[in-house]
């Protein structure tokens, strides 16, 4: 099948790549956009925009009918829905498929199947996938107490049905047990509607290993090595490198193969993210799959030279993967910072805001992706992601390097970011040295701050500004006492600033 | 002329004065010879003492956003006469912190509530934020009702601190 026109249900940093790829291909695009967006470089750069009015997420880039009936009416043949949003909701793969417009990633029973982690975790486990032990709720006359003595403590418990680390607790000992249960349950119950629990093997300093995958609708898979997504906050992922520190040849190509077996098992098409667990004794658990393209996917592309967008619309009209796995190689070594408009020494609360300058450190191979510019209004409706940053280098003390120096020449105002976080974490000697584990962040920065103090050179920057505008408004105050209070005329000297 | 700034609570005075093209700026007890030039809006090299140092500035009223070194610092100019913000003792009322929509209401006009009471609940780029009472007391008006879009600084809950028995600290005042 011919795609010739894709509608990227999708809005930021993520539609923005999609439609690189598409113009590369020399597929025509059709952006959507909420109202708050109308301006927006993804709408901007389309060949075609359609509103979907209220900002409101569930009333815009999650209403699938507004978003079918606008690819039926722009007469787009294919869908990208990107990350988030609709992209790993089976309803929307299914209401594409029945609207005769070709969703760009794997079926809706895949994305189905996957997206219920108990069932996910059970294919996997008789596919002969290591997952980690624990209780789906499941196991024939077992009680919570009766999981917890076979699998052994610490545990986590977790919603069934959850994510973003809401609902989730950690009990030592049996007695903590109780407590922990009886909260998640609370908390699941709340967040998701139903208060049904999984349990699992803690496991005391993981690292998250994903693999990528690419599988063509012909039968073929092969996965493009890992990412290491261990530098997390409240299970969001910060900092993404590749390739990891943690593994060799050998145990690469051992997760590599249980990625591939799998996407083989569930029958899975498109690009796809296995994720896994991995212990300090270099064991690996399948923790989950993720159906769509990642955030992260940048990482990957940078070392393999592989386009992972142009893969996904080429698979999704049906051409047959020409990636041999023994061909496959990684070059040298990537890390991704995740810029976000949040206020690490106020707990990460959002910023929201307009930015005034946005200067971005440019040079080879630094990479960055972006769905704003400056003078963008960061609006509280979606995510505070605003860009990512990437970097190559040809290893990993020369990305990390370039990384620091990237951050350190970033420069967005208006709007507080994560940026000196994300600095002060390259930075760390744990960081350099690849010890690292999905706790590293709430070991290493519990209280994390900036300067608590102001130094000489940001004061004299400050007075030297005021002093010049005080300068303009004191000269035509003096000459011009009779004019409005309020003329434009008398704070000429501001304006360049507050436009 | 002189100036005042305030960051993290504290005050932070600055003497400037012309000295031909340059500056002569005291903060605390230096006092430094400046040469300034602006490369282009907002982008501004300082030389200090004979260093080279670049930096950024934005401004948005009384706030300064200064880029240098690659940190950034966002501060307050304090306005002559001006009480400077962050010095009244206890705020008598609530403000936004972040913008974003009023998901829930947990206390309305008349109510006591005790210190950290969750007040109203504010969702933002798919977060809760809790906005609780800062001390305990009687809610004299909530300003915003569930599924209301409330903006950054805006005014949320009107409060009225409980009378608290004399102690030490306060004698002291």
């Amino acid at each position: 099948m011919e795609i010739t026109k894709i509608l990227v249900a999708n809005r930021g940093e993520i539609a923005v790549r999609i439609m690189t790829a598409c113009q590369e291909m020399g597929i025509a695009t059709v952006a959507v956009y909420s109202d708050v967006d109308a301006k927006s470089p993804h709408v901007e750069m389309a060949n075609e925009s359609y509103p979907l009015g209220d900002p409101t997420p569930s009333a815009s880039y999650l209403n699938i009918d507004k978003i079918i009936e606008t690819a039926k009416r722009s007469g787009a043949n294919a869908i990208h829905p990107g990350y988030g949003f609709l992209s790993e909701n089976p309803k929307f793969a299914k209401a594409c498929a029945d609207a005769g417009v070709k969703f760009i990633g794997p079926t809706a029973e895949v994305i189905h199947g996957m997206g219920d982690k108990i069932e996910a975790k059970r294919t996997m486990r008789n596919a002969g996938v290591p997952v980690i032990p624990g209780y789906t709720g499941e196991e024939k006359n077992e009680t919570i107490e009766q999981a917890c003595a076979r699998i052994g403590f610490p545990v986590l418990i977790k919603a069934s049905a959850g994510g973003g680390g809401k609902g989730m607790k950690i009990a030592s000992n049996p007695d903590e047990l109780k407590e922990a249960v009886s909260s998640a349950r609370r908390e699941a119950k709340s967040s998701f509607g139903s208060d049904e629990l999984l349990l699992e093997k803690y496991l005391p300093k993981p690292r998250h290993i994903e693999f990528q995958i690419l599988a063509d609708e012909h039968g073929k898979v092969v996965h493009l090595f890992e990412r290491e997504c261990s530098i997390q906050r409240r299970h969001q992922k910060v900092i993404e490198e590749t390739p990891s520190v943690a593994i060799d040849a050998e145990l690469r190509k051992r997760m590599g193969e249980a990625a591939i077996l799998a996407a083989k098992t569930v029958g899975y098409s498109n690009a796809g993210t296995v994720e896994f667990m991995l212990d300090a004794g270099r064991n690996f658990y399948f923790l989950e799959m993720n159906t769509r393209l990642q955030v992260e996917h940048a990482i990957t592309e940078m070392t393999t030279g592989i386009d992972l967008v142009k893969w996904q619309i080429r698979i999704a009209m049906g051409e047959h993967l020409t990636l041999e796995q023994d061909k496959l190689m990684q070059r040298g070594h990537a890390i991704e910072c995740r810029i976000y408009a949040e206020d690490p020494q106020k707990d990460f609360m959002p910023s929201t805001g307009t930015l005034k300058t946005v200067e971005l450190p440019t040079g080879v191979n630094i990479r960055h992706d972006t769905g704003i510019s400056q003078g963008s209004r960061i609006s509280p409706f979606y995510d505070p992601m605003l860009a990512k940053l990437i970097v190559y280098g040809e290893d990993r003390k020369d990305a990390s390097r370039k990384m620091e120096w990237a951050l350190s020449n970033y420069i967005a105002l208006g709007v507080t970011t994560n940026i000196p976080f994300l600095r002060a974490i390259v930075h760390h000697p744990a960081f350099a040295s690849g010890d690292i584990d999905t706790h590293f962040i709430e070991t290493h920065f519990k209280s994390w701050s900036s300067s608590e103090t102001l130094p000489p050179e940001v004061l004299i920057a400050a007075a030297i500004d005021d002093m010049k505008h005080s300068g303009t408004v004191e000269e035509s105050e003096e000459g011009a006492t009779t004019q409005e209070a309020h003329s434009p005329w008398t704070h000429a000297g501001r304006w360049r600033i507050d436009s | 002329m002189e100036m005042q700034y305030e960051y993290e609570g504290k005050l932070y005075p600055v003497r400037i004065a012309r000295e031909g093209e340059n500056y002569r700026i005291t903060v605390g007890a230096k006092t430094f010879l400046v040469e300034s030039r602006e490369q282009k809006p907002g982008f501004v090299t300082m030389t200090i003492d004979g260093k080279v140092t670049k930096c950024n500035i934005a401004t948005e009223g009384r706030q300064r956003h200064i880029f240098i070194n690659g940190d950034v610092y966002r501060f307050n100019k304090v306005e002559a006469g001006a009480r400077p913000a962050g010095f009244d003792k206890l705020p008598s009322n609530i403000t936004s912190p972040i913008s974003g929509k009023v998901t829930v209401v947990g206390a309305k006009a008349g109510d006591d509530v005790p210190a950290g009471h969750v007040i109203l609940t504010i969702e933002a780029m798919k977060m809760e934020y809790q906005i609780k009472a800062p001390y305990a007391g009687k809610v004299e008006k909530v300003h915003f009702k569930a599924g209301d879009q409330v903006d950054i600084g805006a005014l949320l809950v009107d409060m009225e601190k409980k009378a608290e028995p004399p102690t030490d600290a306060a004698k002291e005042e």
